[in-house]
């Protein structure tokens, strides 16, 4: 039986990192077999974050003309205000994303595809 | 070598990224009016309005929106959108030309520095459009596939899309990793 402390945000971290993304039977039993599932992704991730802040200068890209015709060219320039984005920040951003893996693609009737209330 | 924002060709499929035209894009009045079916002269078919809401028997009715026959870029992941059912929806935000920001305005979107807004340089066929994060909302999708596209978005291009995603509804503060 899934318990409700598996819908739980917090049960999904361990030591502050993502080890699951949704509960279901199968990943409830599969984890009680294995207590350590999540120590792959985990370990991307913290090798991830070590590794932004070399990752970062190879995206601090020249400062070009305000028209950006290109994902290389692109910048981010000085923020003017909290709301603005720092610089790098996107750059550092997408770095991170691309060191962890996809989530796999929902199996079809697996009773996700709820129908739309309106 | 300098990745491109857009695919060479369309995706087979509508796809998260993909930039559509004139689909009708906008909100509710406000306060909002809602809508009842009424006879006009010659007992034509019309609605009239009213600020009294009348649903069916389901709790659904109808309202008036507001808005504009405008492009849109599909921010819903392939995932939700590969198994299109009549009833399936895709949620799009507003594709704005670049030209309708001002010149203080198009700095600030152009070098990246707004969360809300995502540059969009050089749509094929287009020109320089942006889209605006704060007026996202969902369409049927029957109606989004129907639509004409124009552009599909580079997996460099869709990385780019799903960082600004994170960004504008997280703003995680990353500062303390850029060096």
């Amino acid at each position: 039986m899934i318990g409700f402390d598996l819908y739980s945000v917090s049960a999904w971290l361990v030591d502050g990192f993502l080890v699951r993304t949704h509960a279901t039977k199968k990943a409830a039993s599969q984890r009680a077999r294995n207590p350590r599932r999540g120590e792959p992704l985990k370990t991307a991730v913290t090798v991830g974050l070590f590794t932004l802040g070399v990752s970062a200068y190879s995206l601090d890209l020249p400062v070009g003309g305000a028209t950006i015709s290109s994902l290389s060219s692109a910048h981010v320039a000085k923020s003017a205000s909290t709301d603005h984005v720092p610089d790098g920040y996107w750059g550092v951003l997408q770095t991170a994303m691309k060191r962890l893996p996809h989530m796999p693609e929902t199996p079809v009737g697996a009773g996700l595809e709820f129908e739309p209330y309106v | 070598m300098a990745e491109d924002w857009w695919s060479n060709s369309l995706h087979p499929d509508l796809s998260q990224g993909d930039i559509v035209t004139n689909v009708p894009l906008g909100t509710v009045t406000t306060p909002p009016k809602y809508l009842y079916s009424a006879a006009l002269k010659g007992n034509a078919a019309g609605w009239g309005e009213t600020l009294d809401w009348r649903p069916d028997h389901n709790g659904i009715g109808h309202y008036l929106y507001r808005g504009r026959l405008a492009a849109a870029m599909v921010l819903s992941h392939d995932c939700d959108i590969d198994k299109p059912k009549g009833t399936h929806r895709v949620v799009v935000a507003v594709a704005i030309p670049r030209s309708a920001l001002s010149a203080a305005e198009q700095n600030i979107v152009f070098t990246q520095q707004a969360r809300h807004s995502l540059p969009l340089p050089d749509v094929p066929e287009m020109g320089d459009y942006y889209a605006d994060f704060r007026s996202t909302l969902y369409l049927p999708f029957t109606l989004v596939s129907q639509a004409t596209r124009i552009a599909s978005m580079s997996d460099a291009g869709r990385h780019r899309l799903q960082a600004q995603l994170i960004g504008f509804y997280t703003r995680l503060d990353i500062s303390s990793l850029v060096t």
